[in-house]
C-alpha cells in the first residue's frame, strides 16, 4: 500500500508493528523482508518518488572541519535513497577489518565476517550481483585473461569487486513493496521527532511534519532509523523530548567516528614489461568483476597500518573529472584543478586516454586511486548546527577529522608498491610529492567515495558506540539504526553490500525475536 | 603544490647508506659500456621522463656529478670485490628493491642503480 502522507489531515495517528524510518538501501532491503509476514510495517519516506529540490534541501549543513562535498548532494532524499545514483562497486569487508586491531585505536566489531557472510550472500541478489565469490582463481578458471601480476602475495593481494548494474532500489522495489498487504508506504512523511517513553527506556512514537505545519504520529511496537549516517545522527540528537543530549546518546557518542573512504590519486605506474591488465581494468556497465591491489593482512600487521587498496586506471580526462566534481562548490573545484594540475606533468596529461585493457603497448602509464579505509576517531565528528531546515530540524554540523595513521597507511600502500613492482619487474611506481612526506599533512583537498560511515557505530559498550551487536540503541529496547552509520570501522570496500547485508541481518533478529 | 624534484640517497636497510661516488671501477672491464650506458627503463620511460628523474638525481646527489664517477658507482655494485662474478644490471636493479636500495626521483621509486643510469644517461646525451 502506498499513501502520500500530504493528503492526512493534522493530528492524524498510525500505529503498526514495525516502523521503518528511511527508504533508501537498507530501508528497502529491511521492509521487503517483511513481505506477506503477519507483522504490519510502516515505512516512511521523506521524499517522494522523484526526487523535489525542497525535500532535497532539507540535508543541506555546515561544514566545519575538512573541505567535503556538499551534503545534500551526498545523500539522495527521496524513495529508494542514494541508490539513485550510485556507482555500483560492491565488494564484502575484510576478514580483519572486523578484528580489534591492536594498532588500530577504536577498531573490533562485536561481530565478524563469518557472521555476515550468509546476509552477503543473500543481499547479491538484491543487488543483480553475480556468485559470492571474490577470490581470483573462481574468476580467472571463468576467462583465463583474468591473470594476476606477478606479485608476492604476502605483501601485495588481489581484492575484487563485483558491479551492480547499479541497481536502482526505487524503480527494482517499489511495485513489490506498494502491492505488499502489510507493508504500508508513506511518502513525504519526514519524521522530525523520535519520541521516548516517559522512562526513556524505550520509543513510543515518531513525529511527521509537513513544510505546512501539519503533523502526525507513528506509534509501533518497534523502530528503525534508516535515514542515512548523517540523518540517523540529526534525528537522535534533535529528539531532546527525554533525554536532552539527544536519543542514545548518554555516553556522548552519537556522531562520534564518522569515517569516509580515502578515496584520491596517490601516483602513478608505467609497466616496464608487456603485462594484461584485463583483471584490473574497469569499464562502466561492462566490467563483471575487477581487482585492486590490497596490503595483505600480514603487511597491515607488520607495518601497523590500515586496510587500503589501490586501483590501476588510465588518468581521468578533464572532462570525467569535471563530472566528478560537477556539484561542487567552485571553490573546491578550483582546488581539487590546481592539485591535479600541479600534480600531473604535461606529458601524463597527454598520455591520459583510453586505453586497450589488453595491451601495454598503447597505454603504459596508468594512475593508481586510492581506496582506502580512515581509523576511526571520536574527533571526527556530527553534531547539530544552530540553524534549522524548512521544518524545524537543526541542521548537521559535519567536523571530518584524519588523523596521522591516515597518511601513514596511504605512504605505506604506494612505497610498498614501488617496491613490489620494481622488484618483480612489473613496473615503476611514481607518488605524489605531499605522499611521500613523512607528516600529517594532507592536500587543501581530500576526496571521499561518498561514503558517510560510523557516527553511531557498533560496540558490545554503551561507552564506545551507539548501537549493540543487533543494532539495537543501547539503552531503548525497541530503536534499531540500519545504513553505514553502524559500521565499526570502514574496511577499503565500498558500503553499500555491507549496508543491506546488515539491513537483511537486522531483518532475521527483528522477525526471531519479538517485540 | 609544486613538484620538488629530490632523491633519497638514505634508504637503504642492508648494508648501510648509499654512498655516492665511493667506488673504485672493480672488474670495469667486464661489462660492455652499453649495459651501464643506457637505462633498462628507457624503452617504457621514455628520454623525457628519464632525463627528468637524472637531473633530480644529480641535483641530489652532486658527488656523482660526471659520468665516471656514476660508471663507478653503478660497476661497483655489480662487482663489489675484484673477485666478484659481476652481476647483471637487472639483477641488481631486483636485488636493490629486495635489498631497500631505493630512492626517489622525481617522484618515481627507483633502484639506486637505475637511478644512477638516469644520471647518466642525461649527462651523456644532453
Amino acid at each position: 500500500m502506498h499513501t502520500d502522507a500530504r493528503t492526512l489531515p493534522h493530528g492524524h495517528l498510525l500505529q503498526g508493528d514495525l516502523c521503518i524510518v528511511g527508504a533508501g538501501a537498507a530501508g528497502i532491503a529491511l521492509a521487503r523482508e517483511f513481505i506477506g509476514r503477519p507483522e504490519r510495517v510502516i515505512l516512511l519516506e521523506g521524499g517522494g518518488f522523484d526526487l523535489e529540490g525542497p525535500v532535497q534541501a532539507l540535508y543541506r549543513g555546515e561544514i566545519v572541519g575538512r573541505p567535503y562535498y556538499p551534503l545534500e548532494a551526498a545523500r539522495l532524499h527521496y524513495f529508494g535513497g542514494t541508490t539513485g545514483h550510485w556507482g555500483g562497486y560492491c565488494a564484502p569487508l575484510d576478514p580483519i577489518d572486523f578484528e580489534a586491531r591492536p594498532w588500530v585505536p577504536h577498531s573490533g566489531w562485536p561481530i565478524t565476517r563469518a557472521d555476515l557472510d550468509p546476509y552477503y550472500e543473500r543481499a547479491h541478489p538484491l543487488l543483480d550481483l553475480g556468485p559470492f565469490a571474490y577470490d581470483v582463481p573462481y574468476w580467472q578458471a571463468r576467462n583465463s585473461q583474468r591473470e594476476p601480476l606477478p606479485l608476492d602475495r604476502t605483501v601485495l593481494e588481489e581484492k575484487l569487486w563485483q558491479f551492480s548494474a547499479p541497481t536502482r532500489f526505487g524503480s527494482k522495489f517499489r511495485e513489490a513493496l506498494v502491492q505488499a498487504p502489510n507493508v504500508h508506504l508513506y511518502t513525504h512523511a519526514n519524521v522530525v521527532q523520535v519520541n521516548a517513553n516517559d522512562a526513556a527506556t524505550a520509543v513510543a512514537s515518531v513525529t511527521v511534519r509537513q513544510f505546512d505545519g501539519r503533523e502526525l504520529t507513528v506509534q509501533a511496537s518497534r523502530f528503525v532509523l534508516a535515514c542515512s549516517t548523517m540523518q540517523n545522527v540529526r534525528l537522535l540528537l534533535a529528539s531532546t523530548s527525554q533525554m536532552s543530549a539527544g536519543l542514545g546518546n548518554q555516553h556522548d557518542q552519537v556522531g562520534r567516528y564518522f569515517m569516509e573512504h580515502l578515496e584520491m590519486p596517490g601516483g602513478n605506474v608505467i609497466l616496464t614489461r608487456p603485462q594484461s591488465m584485463y583483471l584490473y581494468a574497469y569499464d562502466f556497465g561492462v566490467t563483471e568483476v575487477r581487482a585492486e591491489l590490497r596490503l595483505s593482512d600480514a603487511a597491515q600487521r607488520n607495518q601497523l597500518v590500515l586496510n587500503a587498496t589501490v586501483a590501476i586506471e588510465a588518468p581521468p580526462t578533464e572532462g570525467e573529472a569535471r563530472s566528478t566534481f560537477e556539484s561542487m562548490p567552485p571553490e573546491d573545484i578550483e582546488l581539487f584543478r590546481q592539485e591535479t594540475r600541479d600534480s600531473l606533468t604535461q606529458e601524463m596529461r597527454s598520455d591520459a586516454r583510453r586505453y586497450d585493457a589488453n595491451s601495454v603497448r598503447q597505454q603504459p602509464l596508468f594512475s593508481l586511486i586510492t581506496r582506502q579505509e580512515q581509523a576511526p576517531n571520536p574527533a571526527s565528528r556530527v553534531t547539530l548546527s544552530p540553524e534549522r531546515d524548512a521544518l524545524g530540524v537543526p541542521r548537521v554540523r559535519f567536523d571530518w577529522q584524519l588523523t596521522r595513521l591516515d597518511k601513514q597507511t596511504m605512504r605505506t600502500l604506494y612505497t610498498t608498491l614501488g617496491r613490489e613492482f620494481g622488484r618483480t619487474g612489473v613496473g615503476r611506481v611514481q607518488i605524489r610529492d605531499w605522499l611521500l612526506a613523512d607528516d600529517d599533512t594532507w592536500p587543501a583537498l581530500v576526496s571521499g567515495g561518498w561514503h558517510d560511515m560510523g557516527a553511531t557505530r557498533m560496540h558490545h559498550d554503551p561507552k564506545q558506540g551507539v548501537v549493540d551487536a543487533t543494532c539495537r540503541v543501547h539503552g531503548l529496547g525497541n530503536l534499531y539504526l540500519a545504513g553505514a552509520g553502524v559500521f565499526t570501522t570502514a574496511g577499503s570496500a565500498n558500503p553499500t553490500l555491507t549496508i543491506v547485508a546488515l539491513a537483511l541481518r537486522l531483518g532475521d533478529h527483528l522477525k526471531a525475536h519479538a517485540a | 603544490m609544486e613538484r620538488r624534484a629530490f632523491v633519497r640517497t638514505t634508504l637503504s636497510l642492508a648494508g648501510g647508506t648509499v654512498m655516492a661516488g665511493s667506488a673504485a671501477a672493480c672488474g670495469a672491464s667486464a661489462f660492455p659500456p652499453e649495459g651501464v650506458d643506457i637505462p633498462g627503463l628507457l624503452a617504457s620511460m621514455g628520454p623525457e621522463r628519464i632525463a627528468r628523474i637524472g637531473r633530480a638525481y644529480l641535483a641530489a646527489v652532486p658527488t656523482e656529478r660526471t659520468p665516471e664517477l656514476l660508471r663507478a658507482a653503478i660497476r661497483n655494485d655489480l662487482a663489489p670485490w675484484p673477485w666478484s662474478t659481476p652481476v647483471s644490471v637487472p639483477a641488481r636493479v631486483a636485488d636493490d628493491f629486495v635489498q631497500y636500495r631505493t630512492v626517489q626521483a622525481d617522484g618515481w621509486m627507483l633502484s639506486v642503480t637505475e637511478a644512477r643510469q638516469c644520471a647518466l644517461y642525461t649527462l651523456t646525451n644532453s
